[in-house]
């Protein structure tokens, strides 16, 4: 058995929550940061921690509209962010292959 | 964290691999911890700490344990497995999908014909318990039967109640904020655990 190595960046859990709920969306949809913040039940510092470290790995982007005096940030997956979410799934499927 | 959390004693990747291998085996079936390190390629060090670590929660029965002598053989115990099920399960259930049966559809999402029948058949239910004037009648119903969007269908009946348990379209979605990026066809709890999974088959052996 080959050791397929877990990103570790996509397996701690909250993170793991993060990309799981991005890839639901269809391709280059995105995502409010307060609605992904109520969808995982974080704190903002929480969240915008975590997301910076899957920005960092270009697994994620953020987008910060301003429209007047309220401005948005949006939060969405790369297409790299895509394929490390499927290799990790694929590696973690092949580990509990058979349950 | 909202729904179950990730089991923290099998989600650490060593132990995962430890238990998912000793998953394997038929129930109860001893696997000795010389096989089982040349199967999932820890150290030998590793592997002992995560076995202490699993056998102290109950999840593994190892061999022979006490002093400091490495034990020989390891099985999965019954909680092992029941923990391994409730982590799956968990894995499942990512990300947090809305249930197709109690979320109204978006209020950009375009309405059928069945939808328009359906909320003209409540304004005339609303009309026949009075809350409509024939005149009002027929001005929702000319919007109604031209929405294009079930934003537009709970427009019309926006002010009105549910009539006898019939929710009028409009009751659907007060309160709640419709999900836009929920598209109808999957089933509920069909969550990107499972739609990657059923992307490749012919995976699992």
């Amino acid at each position: 058995m080959t050791t397929d190595e877990l990103d570790p960046l996509i397996h701690v859990p909250t993170r793991l929550k993060i990309v799981a709920t991005l890839a639901a969306l269809p391709d280059g949809d995105t995502l409010s940061f307060t609605r992904l913040q109520h969808m995982i039940g974080l704190t903002p510092g929480n969240l915008i921690i975590h997301l910076r470290k899957l920005e960092d790995a270009d697994y994620v982007s953020s987008t910060k509209a301003s429209n007047g005096n309220v401005s948005i940030t949006t939060v969405a997956l790369t297409s790299h962010g895509r394929k490390a979410l499927d290799a990790y799934t694929q590696a973690l499927r092949d580990l509990l292959s058979g349950l | 964290m909202s729904t179950g959390a990730l089991d923290p004693l099998i989600h650490d990747p060593e132990r995962l691999r430890i238990v998912a291998t000793l998953a394997a085996l038929p129930d109860g079936d001893p696997l000795s911890v010389n096989r089982l390190q040349d199967m999932i390629g820890l150290t030998p060090g590793s592997l002992i700490t995560g076995l202490r670590e699993l056998d102290d929660a109950g999840y593994v029965r190892t061999g022979k344990t006490g002093g400091r002598t490495a034990p020989a053989a390891v099985a999965l115990t019954r909680d092992g497995r029941a923990a391994l099920d409730r982590y799956t399960a968990v894995l499942r259930q990512l990300p947090p999908v809305a249930r197709q049966d109690d979320q109204p559809p978006a209020p950009g999402v375009r309405a059928g014909d069945a939808d328009r029948d359906a909320a003209a058949a409540a304004l005339g239910e609303h009309f026949a318990q009075g809350r409509l004037t024939r005149d009002e009648l027929s001005a929702r119903l000319d919007v109604t039967l031209t929405a294009t969007t079930h934003g537009e269908l709970s427009q019309v009946a926006q002010d009105l109640p549910g009539p006898d348990g019939v929710p009028g379209p409009g009751q659907l979605s007060r309160g709640k904020r419709a999900r836009p990026w929920h598209k109808p066809g999957p089933a509920p709890g069909q969550g990107t655990w499972q739609h990657h999974r059923g992307r490749t088959p012919g995976r699992s052996s």
